[in-house]
């Protein structure tokens, strides 16, 4: 043991500049470690106050509210859309003043698209679909394509469903193509996840054959699927 | 820090691999890799995806920040392979810290408006959906809005890493002559 002690002291006596400067590094890495644990223990407070604070602020909510959610209702008591399922029936004002509900709309298929106007990917996604052969290829299946503006663009300036269709698009006078805007219940139904868009193609009996976001990478499936 | 010397490191680095046309065609050809590969990625992210589809919705800023950043990251990869032997100091790990963060910001922000990413973080937390509305759309609006900003703050990472590089082979230079003089 005492050999070894010596034999250690030894080296050490002799050790080389650029050996010492080695062997320090491992004080900073150390250091090094204990920021990244700090940090996260850091994270992890922060993760657990949010999660704390989200379901007390839920918690509240469904208390003043009185309403649960629960099964297959949204917090607002509407069924929410679910691929199998009946589409849930929702009021649309169409840009032209008409007003129609999308049951109006069984008998065809329907591509049931919720935007809002100030997200690019919608922007991109309204032009590939207008421009890109996309909306001949659906009409073709005799299917409609209905283009809904999320509940008030969710809160966030934004041009309207009119100017979208002629600022993106081709416009409002295409056969078959609708753009239209819609009450809060039909957001919370068809997009309870807050997606700034999201897309259902309904079969012609009204049940949602698929559901998915961003339309613009996905109009090859949609046309197989209509 | 003082500028003129952050400047004069920079400038230093730069003519010394302005000097070798070896270095000066790599620079070349990375800058035109990663313009390319920057044109395809950022109009493409926001949809979640990288396509060529998506090329034509180029901004110009957009345009503008791919040359800056291709630039810029061909600068430090090019320094990086000029100076070898560095790899292992403190400046040249700081300037892979920068270099990273900023490859990583300049790409990440796009996705973080428009695709589900954000309201599938929240959603983590048990959001219900009117909580999902109230916190994940500002904030998906703000990386709509402010993306630029983000584009600049990456810039700055790329000239910060590049300035650590710059530092570290000046000093290695330095050293290098000193010994030679002795």
């Amino acid at each position: 043991m005492a050999h070894f002690i010596d034999k250690h002291k030894t080296d050490k006596g002799n050790l080389g500049i650029n050996e010492v400067k080695k062997r320090s590094i491992g004080g900073s890495t150390m250091l090094v470690i204990a920021a990244i644990a700090c940090c996260g223990i850091l994270i992890l407070l922060v993760l657990g106050g949010g999660i704390g604070f989200f379901s007390f602020s839920a918690f509240q909510h469904s208390q003043t509210s009185g309403v649960q959610a629960a099964g297959n209702q949204s917090a607002y008591g509407i069924a929410n859309a679910t691929v199998g399922e009946l589409a849930p029936n929702i009021p649309i004002t169409l840009t032209n003043g008409t007003n129609i509900t999308l049951g109006d709309l069984r008998g065809k298929p329907v591509v049931l698209w919720l935007v809002t106007t100030w997200c690019s990917s919608c922007q991109e996604g309204e032009h590939i679909l207008t421009s890109g052969g996309y909306y001949s290829a659906i009409r073709s299946k005799g299917a409609n394509i209905v283009i809904i503006e999320l509940y008030n663009d969710l809160g966030q300036p934004g041009p309207s469903i009119q100017s979208f269709a002629y600022q993106y698009g081709s416009g409002t006078q295409n056969p078959g193509l609708l753009y239209g805007i819609s009450n809060l219940n039909a957001t919370y139904s068809y997009d309870p996840k807050g997606y700034l868009e999201i897309y259902y193609i309904i079969n012609s009996n009204g049940t949602i054959a698929a559901s998915g976001s961003p339309l613009s990478t996905n109009l090859d499936s949609i046309v197989q699927s209509v | 820090m003082d500028i003129m010397p952050f400047l004069e490191y920079e400038s230093n680095a730069i003519r010394m691999i302005l000097k070798d046309i070896r270095y000066v065609l790599l620079l070349v050809f990375l800058s035109i890799v990663f313009t390319a590969l920057y044109l395809v990625l950022l109009p493409s992210l926001p949809n979640g995806t990288v396509s060529l589809t998506f090329v034509r919705f180029i901004t110009p800023i957009q345009i503008a920040f791919s040359i800056i950043f291709s630039v810029l990251l061909g600068l430090i990869i090019t320094l990086n392979i000029s100076i070898r032997g560095i790899r292992n100091s403190s400046k040249s790990k700081n300037a892979a810290t920068e270099a990273s963060a900023g490859a990583v910001l300049s790409t990440f922000v796009n996705l973080l408006c428009c695709t589900p990413i954000v309201p599938s973080i929240i959603a983590l937390f048990g959001a219900s959906t009117p909580f999902l509305f109230a916190y994940s759309v500002p904030v998906d609006a703000f990386f709509e809005n402010n993306y630029i900003y983000f584009y600049f703050i990456s810039a700055i990472l790329f000239v910060v890493s590049i300035h650590y590089i710059s530092k570290s082979a000046c000093c290695r230079t330095m050293k290098r002559d000193e010994n030679h003089d002795e």
